[in-house]
């Protein structure tokens, strides 16, 4: 559905609209000041770009924070065609390498927090989000055997002897019960909500955020791996992950080599085998070899996969950046014009793990753009 | 050498694998049948949810303790191997909710990783205030004994579908020695004042897609079931007509209806041929479409296909004050959520009744709120073959001018399946001496 306002300034936004849509951004006209828009009474608009789990948790948490703001989530790809898709959605943190441990910490512990209360509610099975228990084995004692977020996850304990026969190949063990977010089923469920509160979505391959530009007044970059482009960040590149997923019901323990490079991951309608971590690697097609490799890493570990049917195999390209999640505010100037952006993406491996923790943050530096615009320093929070 | 093992559940068919394994090798001449009247999907160990979950007191007889470790440790050393699935088994892990700190069980050491709750633990369920959490096994009572039937067909034991009325009868028939597997009808061949029903009903909530069902092994007589694999994608037509043939068989059979129970019977009235013949008239015409055998206890209640696959844990919640398996439990399994909190002593009726229908779902739904969400597949009814303890021993009976022994093997209440296989190895010990007797063994028994 294509909507013309009265006046409206032509923009890359006035496109024909594609697929799922409801409602195109609203016209600005002139060049007002976009800071003075800000000072005054009128809702402060709002873009999200990009609608993997990092766009839509962001534009909730903006919506709950940020008073007197109309939100438009834009983006090219939804579910299930997002990065956040092919994820099993493991509440299992990564370190970022310039992430202190206790921020880290706080951002795992808010996510478990709001996906636990989701998993103990009636909205469980809509989302997508249930408990699982299992274990991570090592074939070495690792350096850390108690890891930082031991205390976030249930029952967290290291493996007795009698459960690590299990796993011949493997000398230490962690056993504790974390949370699975399967985004197939939670990005839709988040959607629904965000339509729920008013936020406009829309379809639209943005290639310059200046696009964006004058018909909103603050930018939330969740793009991903598409900031490599859009934030021009050379830094991101992509960590391209192979998955299988199968149909083997039997399968009720996730289980996770210390490496991170072996897991199985039982979920609601299917159990997800991995992995890959091919670093600079941009190919979306499943390559055969990889496939049988992981299969027989995954049969190792839990041989009546062997029973496996109906797989099916999924590409995913991590939206890896070396500092770890950017989150930061951003004042793009050119030609006279300014747009704030608060930039929120480089979540890499980790980024459902921490999804919610970081969303929170972005959305506190949107609210603090819009309550001092004026402020020339840009706000770092790496 | 012919024995007979009359019972066709988890006990009957173990047991024959057992001896079978252990014996067919040293005595050639070892004839082996299987006599039932009930075989898979039939049985009561269809029923049955199928967790390796000894009861929380010790069993009178502390036998039963090996017993069931025995059995942890045997299914354990399968649920590693590739075939694991095929066979009916899976680790699972899950709570046990009290209301009031108990000391722990037993069995803590032989199930894996047990441990009490956190409080956090404890948030997710309000309604009780201490629990433990541990690692154990599901035997899916169904698979197990399609997998067992596989086993013994192999070994070339037949199967036959028959009501037996006394030992004698199967004494004279030619049999040498009988193993009675009979469980909770064992009275009506011999009486047991000790043994009584302890009724119990189920609602299964199940995948309806890929669900794959394989035929019981040729049998004798006119029961036959096909193999069939249900594919993902349902041929919508099929479909409809599976409907239809449902629809149809409540309406027929709309007669039992809900809350009707029959109350204590007369043995001798038990599983009267009207009651048999209507399971067998409709659902075991080979020409029929319906590849799910689970559906032919669905003549007792209409059903949905839906499933609640997101359930990875169990949850047995105990109420010491009601006893064992009257609180609610939510089980799943490989292919199916089991929901119960059903037992009566005494109750023999196997029909299924409105009001344990609500006291279990609205007792689960309570516990686990997403239960909501999920719909109904199938509702059962099975009767524990409940007693103070295991009959496990021989019994000599003497007919015309031989004797005939018998090796009881009955009465496992609710841990039938949790303790079958430390059984059948007693079994096996206790058959193991009638051939040393009978100077039947060529060879020292194989070391059990």
């Amino acid at each position: 559905m294509q909507l013309k306002l009265p006046g409206m300034v032509s923009t890359a936004l006035d496109q024909p609209l594609t697929g799922k849509t409801s409602v195109g951004a609203r016209a600005f006209c002139g060049f007002q000041d976009c800071f003075s828009r800000l000072r005054s009474m009128d809702p402060v608009r709002i873009a999200v770009v990009g609608a993997g789990v990092v766009g839509l948790s962001t534009a909730m948490c903006v919506s709950k924070l940020v008073p007197r703001c109309s939100i438009t989530v834009i983006s090219d790809k939804f579910s299930p065609d997002t990065t956040s898709d092919v994820a099993a959605g493991m509440l299992i943190p990564h370190v970022y390498p310039n992430t202190p441990i206790p921020t880290l910490k706080q951002w795992f512990r808010e996510t478990f927090d709001h996906l636990f209360a989701i998993a103990n509610s009636a909205e469980a099975k809509d989302a997508g989000v249930h408990l699982v228990s299992g274990w991570q084995i090592f074939r070495s004692i690792p350096a850390e055997e108690v890891p930082f977020w031991a205390d976030v996850v249930l029952g967290f304990r290291k493996m007795t002897k009698a459960e690590l026969k299990k796993f011949p190949q493997h000398v230490f063990g962690h056993a504790f019960t974390t949370l699975k977010c399967e985004s197939p089923a939670y990005l839709p469920w988040l959607e629904k909500r965000l339509k729920g509160s008013g936020v406009l979505i829309l379809t639209r391959r943005i290639g310059d955020l200046w696009e964006l530009h004058p018909s909103f007044d603050v930018v939330v970059n969740c793009s991903g791996l598409g900031s490599r482009q859009l934030a021009q960040d050379s830094e991101m590149f992509p960590m391209r992950g192979q998955v299988l997923n199968v149909r083997a019901p039997w399968v009720k323990h996730f289980i996770r080599d210390g490496s991170g490079l072996t897991y199985i991951y039982p979920g609601t309608s299917n159990v997800i085998l991995g992995g890959t971590r091919q670093q600079g690697d941009w190919n979306l097609s499943p390559d055969a070899e990889i496939s049988r490799g992981i299969f027989s890493r995954c049969c190792a570990l839990e041989p009546s996969l062997q029973g496996a049917c109906d797989i099916r195999e999924k590409v995913g390209l991590r939206p890896f950046r070396p500092a770890g999640v950017r989150l930061q505010t951003e004042f793009l100037a050119q030609d006279g014009r300014r747009l704030p952006v608060v930039h929120h993406y480089g979540h890499g491996s980790g980024g459902i793990s921490v999804h919610w923790g970081t969303a929170l943050e972005a959305a506190r530096l949107v609210s603090e753009c819009v309550q001092a615009p004026r402020t020339p320093t840009p706000k770092s929070n790496l | 050498m012919r024995v007979v093992v009359i019972g066709a559940g988890v006990i009957g068919l173990s047991t024959a694998l057992c001896i079978h394994e252990r014996y067919r090798s040293v005595l050639p001449s070892l004839d082996m049948r299987v006599y039932a009247d009930r075989f898979t999907p039939l049985t009561n160990t269809d029923v049955a949810a199928g967790l390796c979950q000894p009861y929380l007191s010790d069993p009178r007889n502390p036998q039963e303790a090996d017993w069931n470790q025995q059995t942890f440790d045997y299914l354990l050393s399968h649920v590693h191997s590739p075939n694991a699935a095929n066979v009916g088994l899976a680790l699972v892990s899950g709570y046990n909710l009290f209301h009031e700190a108990i000391p722990d069980p037993s069995w803590k050491n032989t199930v894996l990783g047990f441990r009490t709750l956190t409080p956090r633990d404890l948030d997710m369920f309000p309604d009780y205030s201490y629990g433990w959490f541990n690692t154990s096994l599901i035997v899916e009572g169904r698979r197990y004994l399609q997998w067992l039937t596989e086993r013994l067909t192999e070994r070339g034991v037949k199967f036959f579908q028959k009501k037996v009325e006394s030992f004698e009868e199967v004494a004279r028939g030619g049999a040498d020695v009988i193993i009675n597997c009979t469980g909770v009808w064992a009275g009506s061949l011999q009486p047991d004042p000790l043994l009584q029903p302890g009724r119990g009903q189920i609602i299964k909530i199940e995948d309806a897609s890929g669900t794959s069902v394989r035929g019981a092994s040729q049998i004798s007589g006119n029961w036959h079931l096909k193999e069939t694999r249900r594919t993902k994608k349902h041929d919508s037509s099929k479909h409809s007509l599976w409907w239809w043939w449902l629809l149809l068989l409540f309406l027929n059979t709309a007669k039992h209806g809900y809350g009707e129970t029959r109350g204590t019977e007369e043995l001798s009235n038990m599983h009267t041929s009207s009651h048999r013949s209507e399971l067998w008239d409709w659902d075991w015409n080979p020409g029929n479409l319906v590849s799910e055998p689970v559906c032919v206890n669905i003549i007792h209640v209409a059903s949905h296909c839906v499933d609640a696959p997101w359930m990875k844990h169990f949850i047995i919640t105990h109420d010491p004050e009601k006893g064992i398996y009257k609180s609610p439990y939510i089980i799943p399994g490989i292919q199916a959520v089991t929901l119960g909190g059903i037992f009566q002593l005494g109750n023999w009726s196997e029909v299924n009744n409105i009001q344990d229908h609500n006291t279990i779902w609205e007792g689960c739904c309570r516990l686990e709120p997403t239960l909501q969400d999920a719909k109904i597949v199938a509702e059962l009814t099975g009767l524990r073959p409940v007693r103070p303890q295991i009959r496990l021993e021989r019994e000599q009976l003497r007919f015309a001018s031989s004797n005939t022994e018998v090796i009881h093997n009955y009465g496992h209440g609710g841990y039938g399946l949790t303790i079958h296989w430390g059984c059948a190895l007693e079994a096996a010990k206790l058959f193991g001496k009638v051939l040393e007797e009978r100077k039947l063994l060529k060879m020292p028994p194989p070391h059990l």
